[in-house]
Formats: C-alpha cells, sequence, structure tokens
C-alpha cells in the first residue's frame, strides 16, 4: 500500500509544483494587493510540501514492503474497467460522426458485451430500446441539442 | 406566517408532483446499491432546467432524503447498504431481519427517519431565520474565517487519513482556480486550453468522480446483488414494545443528527455512527445493539434523515455547502438564478418558504411510498448490476452533456471518472476535493478582500470577533487529532 501510494505523493508534487510555477508567472501581487497568483501559490507550495513529507514518510516505513505491494491492487476484473473507458471514449469520438442515436446503440452493444451478456438478440432489442427511450425523454421532451452527426439524427 | 405561504407554494401542483418525483426517485437511489445521491442529482440536474427554481430544488433536495429512507430497505433485508449513511443499519437491521423482525426493522427505519426529519425541518425553520440576521453582518473577513473552519472540519472528519484529507482539499481549491480571475478577470492556469477559460463546471467533476468512478470500482469487484431474505413483511408497523424501545433513540438520533448535519462535513453518514454510538453510551443494555436491537436500526436512521435538514442551514443562510451533495443543489440554485445567502429569504420567500414546507410534505410522502412498496423495491434489488450499469453512465453523460451541450464536458467527465476509479483505489477520499472546488472561489475572493479592506493587514481575521471565534474552533478542531495523543502523555506524566 505504501509503495504505490508513492505514485499518488509523486504526481500530487508535481501538480503542486506546476501551479506555484504558474502562480509566478501569473504574479503574486503584495498583501496591500494580492495578485492572480496569490493564494494559488501557497496552494501549489502547500501542495507540493505535503506530497514531498508523505513521499518521505512513506519511504521510511515502506521497507521490506516492495514487490508484494502491486500483486492485489487491481480487482478480478480490472480489464473490464479498461474496456469500459475505452468504450465511452470511443463513444466521445462517435458522437459528432455518428449522431446520439447510432453512437448510443453501439455503445450500449459495447456494454451489454463487457456486463457479460452473449445473445446478440438480446443486446440489440435492449439496446435499441434503451436507446429510443432516452432519446425521446431527453431530446423530445426535454429539448436536448444532441450531436446529429451525418445520418442527421 | 411565512411557512403558511410556503405551504401555498408547495401545495401549488407542479411542485406538489416535483415534490413527489424527487422522493420517489430518491428512494429508488437509496434502494440501489452502487448508486448515491449526488450522482443522481447531477445526473438529474437538466431535468430541472425546464421548471421553475421552487420546483427544481424541492425535487432536488427530495432525491437527497429520499435516499436516506430507501437506504435502509437494502442494509435490513440484503445486508448492503444501498447508501453509505446507513452502513451502521446493517448490523442491527439484517440482524433483526434473520431472526424474523424485518417487517418491525423496516417500519422503525419509516418512522424514525419521519421523525427525524420533521425535527430537522422544525429546527431549521427556527434557526435559520435568526441566523440570517446575524450573517448579514458578515464581511469577507467573517466568511473567510467561516470556510476556513468549514474546510478544517471536514478534512479532520472524513476519511481516515488527515494528510489524504488535506491533500484532496488542495488539489479541490487548485482545480477551483482555473478558470477566470474573479477580481481582476483575467484567465489563468488554462494552460492554452480554450475550454477552461470558464473553469471546470461541477457537474462532470461530481459525475465523473462519483458516477462514473463508482461504476468502475464496482466493475471491478464484479459483484452482484446480495441474497435477498425470504421473510414475511406483515405486521411492518412496530409494536407498542418497538415503539417503548426505540423512542429514545429516535429522539436522540434526531438531535445528533440535526446538529452534525450542520457541520461542515458533518452531514449524514457521520451522523449515524455518532447516533449510534451515543445509543451504545446511553443504552441500559449496550451488549444488545448488534445483535439485532430495533434501536440499533431508529438511531441511525433518524440521524441520517435529521442531518439532511441541519445540512440545508449553512447553505440557505450562508451560502456555504456542508457536503458534496449540498454542493450540487448549491450549483443547481446557483444555475436557475437562486443565490443562496443571508438574503435569500428576504429575496426569494418562496423558494426558501415553498422548499422548507415541501419537506414536511415530502416525509410524508416517503412514509406512504416506502412502507407500501417494500416488495416493489425488493424487485427492483433483483434487477442484475449489469444491466443497471449501461444506464448510469448513459444518464451520467448526457447529464454532463446537457449543462453546456458540451463533448468537451463529456470528455472531461470521463477523465474524472478514471480519476474517482483511481482516488478509491488509493484510498482517497472525494468530499473534500468536492468541498473545496465549490468553496475555492468564494476562499480566494474574501481573502483577497479581505486584505483590500485591511490594507495588507492579516491582523483584520482576528481583530473582528465573529472571525476570531471561527478561526479558534479551526485551531481546536485542527488540533483534535492530536488530542488522544497529548492525553497519553500528560497521564504516563501524572503516573510518574
Amino acid at each position: 500500500m505504501a509503495n504505490r501510494e508513492s505514485v499518488v505523493y509523486i504526481a500530487v508534487f508535481f501538480i503542486g509544483l506546476v501551479f506555484s510555477i504558474e502562480s509566478l508567472r501569473l504574479g503574486l501581487g503584495s498583501a496591500r494587493h494580492p495578485g492572480s497568483g496569490f493564494l494559488p501559490f501557497f496552494i501549489g507550495v502547500a501542495l507540493s510540501i505535503i506530497a514531498l513529507y508523505s513521499l518521505l514518510k512513506n519511504f521510511l516505513t515502506a521497507k521490506g514492503e516492495r514487490g508484494r505491494d502491486m500483486e492485489k491492487f487491481f480487482g478480478g476484473f480490472a480489464v473490464n474497467v479498461g474496456k469500459i473507458v475505452a468504450a465511452l471514449t470511443l463513444y466521445v469520438l462517435m458522437l459528432l460522426w455518428f449522431g446520439y442515436i447510432l453512437s448510443t446503440i453501439i455503445l450500449f452493444i459495447m456494454l451489454f458485451r463487457v456486463g457479460g451478456f452473449r445473445r446478440w438478440a438480446f443486446i440489440l432489442l435492449y439496446s435499441f430500446l434503451t436507446t429510443s427511450i432516452s432519446y425521446l425523454v431527453f431530446s423530445s421532451w426535454l429539448k436536448l441539442r444532441f450531436p446529429k452527426g451525418f445520418l442527421g439524427f | 406566517m411565512e411557512l403558511i405561504q410556503g405551504f401555498e407554494v408547495a401545495f401549488q401542483f407542479s411542485n406538489l408532483f416535483a415534490c413527489f418525483i424527487g422522493v420517489l426517485i430518491g428512494t429508488l437511489v437509496g434502494v440501489l446499491p452502487g448508486i448515491g445521491p449526488t450522482a443522481a442529482i447531477a445526473m438529474l440536474l437538466p431535468i430541472t432546467f425546464n421548471i421553475t427554481p421552487v420546483a427544481a430544488i424541492v425535487m432536488l433536495a427530495g432525491i437527497y432524503y429520499g435516499a436516506m429512507y430507501g437506504g435502509s430497505t437494502t442494509s435490513i433485508l440484503v445486508n448492503i447498504p444501498g447508501e453509505a449513511a446507513s452502513v451502521i443499519t446493517t448490523l442491527d437491521g439484517y440482524q433483526m431481519a434473520l431472526q424474523g423482525r424485518a417487517g418491525p426493522a423496516l417500519g422503525i427505519a419509516a418512522f424514525g427517519s419521519l421523525i427525524g426529519g420533521t425535527i430537522s425541518i422544525i429546527g431549521l425553520q427556527l434557526i435559520a431565520v435568526p441566523l440570517a440576521k446575524v450573517a448579514i453582518k458578515f464581511g469577507p473577513p467573517e466568511y473567510f474565517s467561516l470556510m476556513c473552519l468549514g474546510l478544517i472540519i471536514l478534512v479532520t472528519l472524513t476519511g481516515r487519513s488527515v494528510t489524504k484529507g488535506i491533500i484532496m482539499g488542495l488539489l479541490g481549491m487548485a482545480l477551483s482556480f482555473i478558470g477566470l480571475d474573479t477580481i481582476s478577470g483575467l484567465p489563468r492556469f488554462n494552460f492554452g486550453i480554450m475550454q477552461f477559460m470558464d473553469g471546470i463546471n461541477i457537474v462532470p467533476l461530481v459525475m465523473g468522480l462519483f458516477g462514473i468512478g463508482e461504476v468502475l470500482i464496482n466493475i471491478e469487484k464484479g459483484e452482484e446483488q446480495g441474497k435477498i431474505m425470504k421473510t414475511s413483511f406483515k405486521g411492518l408497523l412496530p409494536s407498542l414494545r418497538d415503539w417503548k424501545d426505540s423512542i429514545v433513540a429516535i429522539l436522540q438520533g434526531s438531535v445528533v443528527g440535526f446538529f452534525l448535519g450542520v457541520l461542515p462535513g458533518g452531514g449524514a453518514l457521520i451522523s449515524s455512527f455518532v447516533s449510534y454510538w451515543v445509543q451504545r453510551k446511553i443504552s441500559k443494555h449496550p451488549e444488545k445493539l448488534g445483535t439485532g436491537a430495533i434501536e440499533g436500526v431508529a438511531a441511525p436512521e433518524s440521524a441520517n434523515n435529521s442531518a439532511v435538514g441541519g445540512s440545508f442551514i449553512p447553505l440557505m443562510v450562508l451560502g456555504i455547502p456542508t457536503n458534496a451533495v449540498i454542493a450540487i443543489l448549491m450549483g443547481a440554485l446557483i444555475i436557475h438564478g437562486v443565490m443562496p445567502g443571508p438574503n435569500l429569504m428576504e429575496k426569494y420567500p418562496d423558494v426558501f418558504w415553498g422548499f422548507v414546507a415541501s419537506m414536511y410534505l415530502g416525509n410524508v410522502m416517503l412514509l406512504f411510498l416506502n412502507l407500501p412498496l417494500i416488495p416493489i423495491w425488493i424487485q427492483i434489488l433483483k434487477v442484475p448490476y449489469r444491466i443497471l450499469f449501461p444506464l448510469i453512465l448513459l444518464f451520467t453523460i448526457i447529464g454532463s452533456y446537457s449543462v453546456k451541450n458540451s463533448l468537451f464536458d463529456v470528455a472531461l467527465t470521463i477523465v474524472f471518472g478514471v480519476v474517482g476509479y483511481l482516488l478509491k483505489k488509493f484510498g482517497l477520499e472525494a468530499p473534500p476535493l468536492i468541498m473545496a472546488f465549490v468553496l475555492g472561489p468564494m476562499f480566494e475572493e474574501s481573502f483577497r478582500q479581505s486584505l483590500i479592506l485591511s490594507r495588507g493587514s492579516f491582523g483584520i481575521f482576528v481583530s473582528r470577533p465573529y472571525s476570531l471565534v471561527f478561526l479558534l474552533l479551526a485551531i481546536v478542531f485542527m488540533l483534535s487529532p492530536f488530542i488522544p495523543f497529548i492525553y497519553n502523555i500528560l497521564r504516563r506524566r501524572n503516573e510518574h
């Protein structure tokens, strides 16, 4: 646990550093007239200091834990997490080209497959039904303007 | 007088219908594990764009307190809390179900919630008016100190590690700086990305962290719904003996819940745990708690509902959210052009009193929704998660898209979803991040305005009485994690 947390603290350290440097570029101003970078600078510095402190604390306490640490980090179905993130990313890319209805049907097909459904008739029927109902509710009833894509809907 | 006018507003068909829909969805959200009120409110935010501000806040608040009611059903029948605030209810609720007393457990949970909810609304209307009169005198230094206090309480009370809480709070604040500087009007921290010029919207952030992040965690575990108790639901009305055993628990839970709800970071979750702890302390038979004692269900269920009413006080009176759900509700009010704060009751009496009155009605509606519909909620519980999660994801995406019709926001939601998933994996809590994100702009503005007012003197924060009190309280809370350590040192010294 302690080793893998170090990754977070390193990331936080750099986020703090980036904010501090950018704050200096924006200008700190003075206590009388604090500038745009005044508070963000101190927040960035505080982030980096706390991350560094936690990192050092972890380094001193985590001796001997290495190797065992990453083993149980991901659960049994972690591959599905990757598949869902990929499906969602693909969906955002598809929306502009294919429009809401076609993209959403494809998204549902991918998600149902990740969920473990194997019968295509079920997958296609549910994907079509849920997409149609959501389109009716959000587009027709709530007047939400979805991307139309080359199909026009 | 104002409350009567509030009831006139609440009884208008559109508001009554919004209240009904809110509590119905809230109960459903509470029943279903894997989706909380924060994500549900964010998802349904776009639906409120076409309705009045009163109907919007009535519906969204209904989801919040409705989820508290619904959460107990799964805790009692499946031993899986539908809602985090009902975790503690599993201890005695599930034991009661195993002993064939699921009916009285569900019954007392519903009645306890009604009493807790009602007491907190009375508290809300009694405290809000005088507090608003005091709050109207607050200037930037008082607001800054109050927000310091709120953030410190949140960091020290939530989560297992104070260091991690501080990191999350600071990250939230850093995220809130992205966009236009509220004082100079200049863009900052957008790193050349045009879409960041307006800053990050709270909806994609919450949807990602709580909606998509939660789905990814559940998918990774590969968990399906638990086994539902095959028990008779006859006798949902608690007996006289049940009432006698649980009335003190209900009353103490309501009081504890209300006051903890007012505290930033307190909320429904902590109040349910504290009320259970208090019940153990005051009970004549503490050994029975955890073995199926009805007061072990009554105390936390009254407390989590009462906390909801309490948590609205800082929002309505000071314009300061106390938890992530309230932060979303604040965002909803602002989208509808209603600015929460000390002037809310004066400027928008229909919104405030209509909302208060609707909470009375909503709590009564929930009693009638919960008890007779329990068999239906149980059937819904049987819907496999692999059918539910695609729907949750779609609602999440549509919710974040609808705020600005922006695909960039959808992409941002997915990114925050992955971040939320990783945060959970690393044991980092999202609520301090959300709270700091919401408070960030106000925090910075009041800090800078205070310094401009005082011509650069930090003494302004300690020279004004209210501000000084808030800062002293903040120091007390900051030192609170060290109290056991100091106590042990002093005890050892005395022993020597």
